[in-house]
């Protein structure tokens, strides 16, 4: 039994000095807004996380005088009554909170014991002290006796005793059963997303028998769609996504796909639809390479849980971005499996939970050696094939840059010695005002070199002063004369020559720093992947190096002649180590076809045949192999040192890798075995903890509302259980069962509670606004993905096909919404509009926001209006308009219409085309638009980036992008209906 | 013509894939086709201890796999060899050739025995489980297939290390692996479908509507040759469409076909043997009678049945000369 220690919460009639009271409404008040400042900081000397420390205040004297609000300064601080004591800083609490927290004061501010956050620093050293291991979530499972209930016959299952025992206790009923078509349908949509066919819930309006909603719900869960929705709710707390930002990367622009992603969401659904246990589940994801052989491609695939990354290695410094990494795999790992927030201890203690920064760096630790490996799919030796033509390629793209560069580089030298020609040119056109081709024809110019001589020489800089004499020169009237422009000319190539000397020579001399700098006997290969880059070396191999540079004003002459223009705010060394080409070109600098143009014909025949064997060679990689983005053990694990403050260049002592200290009985033992993944894995699951938080998961799923509604954050800051003893029976019925899911769902599915209706009890709801309780079923909104399949499900577009590569969604995919890509470069703006969470980081639940732009989507988005017409087609073949109406509410409400709908659709079919051309009359701008069948082209994002994620949109955003495969149609009045059905609340919730 | 069939001939096949036996053999009425089996004299019968489940040709052997052991029959004198591979588990679900190795699923082990070909020693037994059909695993140039278990789970093994190095999840119950026209096929009789395995992408990347319940699978002429429930679908691998419909006159949901000597075979309960033409995709001969569904393979200018505990060699050319009774 956990009495004195679960802390129930209840919403109504709790006394202020009550501890429900003060876990609801005081102390997250507290913890939001003053713990910041007020407990380890103690700024003004004041904390405010105990009673004494309350009762002893700060420099202005105690905080608290109990049952003497109106002399408090906590209650002053926040009331804003003292001029400079308004707290919280820059803000001020909402009334009720203000009231809450002068009603608890008023009471006596009385401060549970138990819940007290005490550790200790003992030689140093951080120790948890006994109580704070005694926290609800912290303490052995246990499995409470199913309490007696008054209502007996109400109950089905002992989870109807555990919540109706409670609301018997607080003087509440449940309301009545849901009807067999609102179960089935709520059934459906809950373990499917998909809605269930008129045929569906005909049959089981008919199944007398009593174990009908059983065999819907056996049905349901073995089908496959049940893991495309399960499967799901766990992407969102593993913050699935497909790509990453790139900064560093230059040909992708930042974005950067994981183009085997779906690998890893495809092991997630058929995980859920195996009905995986939940500890083999846990497992695989966190160490699936680490199990045994036997079952290791089985769970190969569930590593991508952290080789999806996210991955931040090139945003940045190496120090900096890995410890970001690390942060979010702590993150991931700990509010994902354990519920608790370990990632808030990076920079110091957690401020409320006991864990200290010690144990960040422990889990840190099995990360920093726990290394991105992409898995091939195939046999060994398909991927040494595809690695010699690899090979193969990348040699023969370095002999064609060095044939190019060589090139390059002889005609340049070439053209070196020609400059007193050209610069006798230029005096000719810009001092003697000859025209350009006369010029060009009688001294044998190249048109566009002489063109780039010209703007060169005019250019000012304040880099060096080359050819200051030159413009000086070219200031004079008629540009001086012909001697001196001549003299000048000389001169200047006798610079620019001896420039190209000195940087040959520095080159040579560079090229043996290089090679004394050089692992092994091979130049070190850029490879775009996270294991690659380890040091700020791997950005750009070499670069670090201390290399030889020219004097400053002869490099700047020699870059402007053979490499690029510069302007005069960019620094010379900076932009060559960036190796950045998409400039313009210095003077002799030729490239590409300007290269190849002037190489001659035999040159430029080598450059071509060696390019279309590489585009040859190409060919063959396509596709590329098979693979998945998983993670392996470090060679050599290592511990990771405590970084203070977070702060990866400000180092601590080394950090053995170990579990959470709070979770071990005693000191924690080093994990012994590579990184620790699997070691980390075992002791999750040995957590009650672990298994308390993925009942309520589920338990979530089902009713809205989580027993405890943090499903991430079950420490102190989270809510506390309502029904403590429910979740203890749960979570123990969860073990015993094998750690089954689709036992669980069917414990929870056949409860009373979750056959409850959805209809209104003035008293219960006067109590209990948010049915904390579950007195009643909660309604809730189809979410995005249940949105989008159902309208495609009813319209008989939806393609059921399983798993593979994930694709833009747009009004012409039909596959399933989980099957559509999930950016966190640019998340599908469909998603983001119907709040699905970001991928960036673990979601621990969904948001329902309401939203104009929701509606705009029903009512105008290309998607809906393809999908009605699609219903209209189905309809159009009925005999008459009844019928039509008939099937169309059969289709979409899976239900018969009752007579005022018929009339009511058949008065809409009869005036809205007449509305429609009375309107049209009436605007003659829009009528030439609104007459002409709709033509609309649907985006693929690939290779549009700015339509990337706006596919479901169209129609709604206003923007109509060129491309891709055009789908056409023709509003018509039945498919407008079908979309007024299609919007209506009867279809868009869920009773 | 109807035949209401005794069919305990197959029975130990159709127990095995879980079935009642239920069929109906009506075969095809067009005059001249129909023979009665017992006229079909063959060239040899093999006896070997248990029901034939697999026959492949490889080599210049016929193998022939059946419970818990791999025969060897030498096709010069069509005797069995001394030298048979014991050891397996109840094989099922046919075999493969390929990399040096004959490949053979086991049910009661549930994995997959490899058996070097030259020496008949066991290299290795891989517990990757089994699924249920008829032919259960393939080669391709670089792998093997399996079909795992019953959801239903492709595997690909790398002949390497007998690795699995992919799994790709198909729709329930899929129960017939070929490889073929650089693809894997794979006949789903529940779906009602055949789907294509592009090897390169390991993934589905075609799903074919054939004909009702397809069971077994074949290559020949350039086309993808279905068995289905009393009909032969072919598919064009090109289009990746049913570009022909054979009918066959049964409701049997058991059988094999196999292509060579210019004819697609066909073998049912009922009617164990039916040759089609693929020019014209004709019916040419269809031998009713007790028999049949068994496995099919042709080979060394035979064709050769396994029938109960029997592997039956038939000439082609005898086939062809053996009439109809006007």
């Amino acid at each position: 039994m956990l009495t004195g220690v679960l802390i129930a919460t209840s919403l109504f009639a709790q006394q202020p000095s009550s501890v429900e009271f003060f876990e609801t409404r005081v102390r997250p008040v507290l913890a939001n807004n003053c713990y910041g400042c007020h407990t380890n900081t103690a700024m003004g000397d004041l904390r405010l996380d105990s009673a004494e420390a309350l009762r002893k205040g700060g420099k202005r004297g105690s905080s608290v005088v109990a049952g003497d609000p109106a002399n408090s300064l906590l209650i002053q601080a926040v009331q804003h009554t003292i001029a400079d004591l308004k707290m919280p800083m820059g803000a001020k609490l909402k009334d009720q909170q203000i009231a809450d927290l002068s009603e608890w004061v008023k009471a006596g501010a009385k401060w549970p014991v138990e819940a007290v956050a005490k550790v200790a620093v003992k030689d140093g050293k951080y120790t948890i002290l006994p109580e704070l291991r005694k926290f609800w979530s912290f303490l052995p499972l246990t499995d409470p006796a199913v309490p007696a209930v008054k209502e007996a016959k109400w109950a089905k299952t002992p989870i109807d005793k555990f919540v109706l025992a409670k609301l018997e206790s607080e003087g509440l009923k449940p309301v009545k059963m849901a009807s067999k078509r609102d179960l089935i349908r709520r059934a459906s949509l809950d373990l499917t997303g998909l809605p269930p066919t008129f045929e569906e819930i005909d049959a089981f309006e008919r199944d007398a028998s009593a174990d009908a909603f059983g065999k819907v719900v056996d049905r349901l869960l073995a089908s496959p769609q049940y893991g495309e929705r399960w499967g799901r709710y766990w992407l969102d707390v593993a913050r699935y996504g497909e790509d990453d930002y790139r900064s560093l990367d230059p040909m992708r622009r930042g974005y950067n796909p994981y183009p085997n992603a779906h690998v890893y969401r495809d092991w997630v659904i058929r995980a859920m639809n195996d009905d995986m246990p939940y500890d083999q589940f846990v497992k695989a994801q966190l160490a699936g390479d680490l199990l045994d052989p036997t079952v290791r491609s089985k769970m190969l695939p569930a590593t991508g849980f952290m080789g999806l990354g996210p991955w931040y290695y090139d945003n940045g410094s190496t120090e900096v971005t890995r410890a970001d990494e690390r942060h979010d795999r702590v993150d991931v790992v700990t509010r994902g499996f354990l519920g608790l927030t370990v990632a808030c201890a990076r920079c110091h203690d957690h401020k409320y939970d006991p864990i200290p920064a010690a144990d960040y760096y422990a889990l840190s630790g099995v990360f920093v050696n726990t290394i991105y490996e992409e898995y091939p799919m195939v046999p060994k030796s398909v991927l040494a094939d595809f690695q010699k033509v690899e090979a193969q390629i990348d040699l023969k793209q370095k002999m064609l840059g060095e044939m190019q560069a060589n090139f390059g580089a002889q005609l340049s030298q070439s053209l070196v010695f020609q400059t007193v020609n050209y610069l006798q040119g230029v005096h000719e056109v810009v001092a003697l005002k000859k025209e350009i081709p006369v010029v060009v024809e009688a001294r044998r110019l190249d048109f566009e070199l002489l063109d780039r001589w010209i703007k060169y020489l005019e250019k000012p800089t304040t880099r060096y002063k080359y050819k200051d004499a030159w413009q000086a020169l070219m200031k004079q009237p008629k540009g001086g004369t012909v001697a001196e422009a001549k003299k000048l000319a000389e001169k200047l190539q006798e610079d620019i020559v001896a420039a190209m000397l000195a940087q040959k020579e520095i080159e040579d001399e560079n090229k043996v720093i290089s090679a004394k700098a050089l692992d092994g006997t091979k130049p070190k290969k850029r490879v775009n992947k996270p294991s690659a880059f380890v040091t700020n070396d791997d950005f750009c191999p070499g670069c670090g190096l201390q290399l030889k540079n020219l004097a400053e004003d002869q490099n700047s002459l020699w870059i402007e002649i053979f490499q690029r223009q510069l302007s005069d705010n960019d620094d010379p060394q900076a932009m060559m180590a960036a190796g950045k080409l998409n400039i313009k070109p210095g003077v002799l600098a030729f490239r590409g076809w300007a290269l190849e143009s002037r190489i001659g014909s035999e040159a430029q025949a080598q450059i071509v045949a060696m390019r279309k064997d590489i585009e040859a060679a190409q060919k063959k990689l396509e596709p590329h192999y098979p693979y998945l983005h998983g993670v392996r053990d470090a060679a050599q694990p290592v511990n990771l040192p405590l970084n203070f403050r977070g702060d990866p260049f400000n180092l601590g002592p080394e950090v053995p890798r170990h579990f959470l200290s709070v979770l071990t009985p005693e000191d924690p033992k080093p994990f012994a075995k590579g990184s620790g993944r699997l070691e980390l894995a075992e002791a999750i699951l040995a957590q009650p903890l672990a298994m308390r938080v993925i009942v309520n998961r589920i338990w979530k799923g089902h009713f809205g509302s989580g027993i405890v509604d943090s499903p991430s954050n079950f420490g102190m800051t989270g809510e506390r259980p309502t029904h403590p003893e429910l979740l203890e029976h749960l979570a123990s019925s969860f073990k015993r069962n094998g750690m089954s899911i689709k036992k669980l769902h069917r414990e929870m599915m056949l409860s009373a509670v979750y056959q409850l209706s959805t209809a209104n009890d003035a008293t219960s709801l006067a109590k209990d606004s948010g049915n904390r309780l579950y007195w009643r079923a909660n309604r809730k909104r189809l979410d995005a993905e249940q949105l989008r399949d159902s309208v495609l499900l009813v319209a008989g577009n939806l393609d059921a096909a399983l798993g593979g590569p994930s694709e833009d969604l747009t009004p012409a995919m039909l596959r399933r919404t989980v099957y559509g890509k999930v950016s966190r470069y640019k998340l599908d703006q469909y998603l983001q509009t119907f709040d699905f969470p970001s991928p960036n980081i673990s979601a621990e639940k969904r948001f329902t926001t309401t939203v104009p732009v929701q509606r705009l989507f029903l009512m105008n988005s290309d998607f809906m209006q393809i999908e009605g017409e699609k219903l209209a087609d189905r309809v159009a073949k009925e005999s008459n308009n009844r019928e039509r109406i008939r099937k169309l509410y059969r289709m979409i409400h899976g239900r018969e219409p009752v007579e005022a709908e018929v009339v009511a659709a058949l008065a809409y079919v009869k005036a809205e085309p007449l509305r429609e051309y009375d309107e049209r009359k009436n605007n003659k701008d829009k009528k030439a638009e609104e007459s002409k069948p709709v033509e609309d082209e649907v985006p693929t994002a690939e290779g549009d980036d700015d339509m990337l994620g706006m596919g479901m949109m169209l129609g709604v955003m206003g923007r109509r992008p060129a491309a891709v495969p055009p789908i056409k149609y023709e509003p018509t009045v039945w498919g407008r209906y079908a979309k007024v059905l299609l919007s209506s609340s009867e279809f868009q919730f869920v009773n | 013509m109807r035949l209401s069939l005794p069919i305990a001939a197959c029975l130990p096949i159709l127990l095995a894939a879980g079935k009642r036996p239920a069929i109906t053999v009506q075969g095809l009425k067009t005059p001249g086709i129909q023979i009665p089996y017992v006229s079909l004299k063959p060239l040899a019968e093999v006896v070997l201890d248990g029901v034939v489940v697999g026959l492949q040709v490889s080599g210049q052997q016929m193998l022939a796999v059946h419970g818990t052991r791999l025969d060897l029959i030498d096709v010069k004198t069509n005797q069995l060899s001394d030298k048979p591979v014991p050891g397996l588990a109840k094989a099922c679900g046919g075999m493969a050739s390929g990399f040096e190795s004959e490949w053979i699923p086991s049910c009661e082990s549930k994995s997959l025995t490899r058996i070097e070909t030259k020496t008949g020693r066991i290299l290795a037994t891989l517990a990757v489980g089994t699924g249920r059909g008829q032919s259960l695993v393939a080669t391709s140039a670089d792998s093997v297939w399996m079909l795992s278990d019953e959801r239903t789970t492709l595997l690909r093994i790398d002949p390497q290390d007998n690795a699995v190095v992919a799994e790709i999840r198909l729709p329930e119950a899929c129960g017939a692996i070929a490889y073929g026209e650089a693809a894997i096929w794979i006949a789903c009789p529940k779906a009602g479908r055949v789907l294509r395995v592009d090897p390169a992408r390991n993934m589905v990347s075609k799903t074919i509507e054939t004909a009702a319940k397809p069971m077994a699978l074949a290559f020949g002429e350039g086309s993808v040759w279905v068995l289905c429930e009393g009909k032969v679908s072919r598919i064009d691998p090109k289009t990746n469409l049913v570009s022909a419909t054979v009918e066959l006159g049964s409701s049997a949901d058991v059988g094999g076909l196999a292509y060579g000597e210019g004819f697609l075979w066909v073998t049912m309960p009922g009617l164990p043997l039916t040759k089609i033409a693929a020019e014209g995709n004709k019916v040419m001969q269809q031998f009713h009678g007790s028999g049949g569904g068994g496995p099919i393979a042709v080979g060394f200018g035979s064709v050769w049945l396994g029938q109960d505990n029997k592997v039956l060699r038939f000439d082609p050319k005898r086939v062809a000369a053996t009439l109809a009774e006007e």
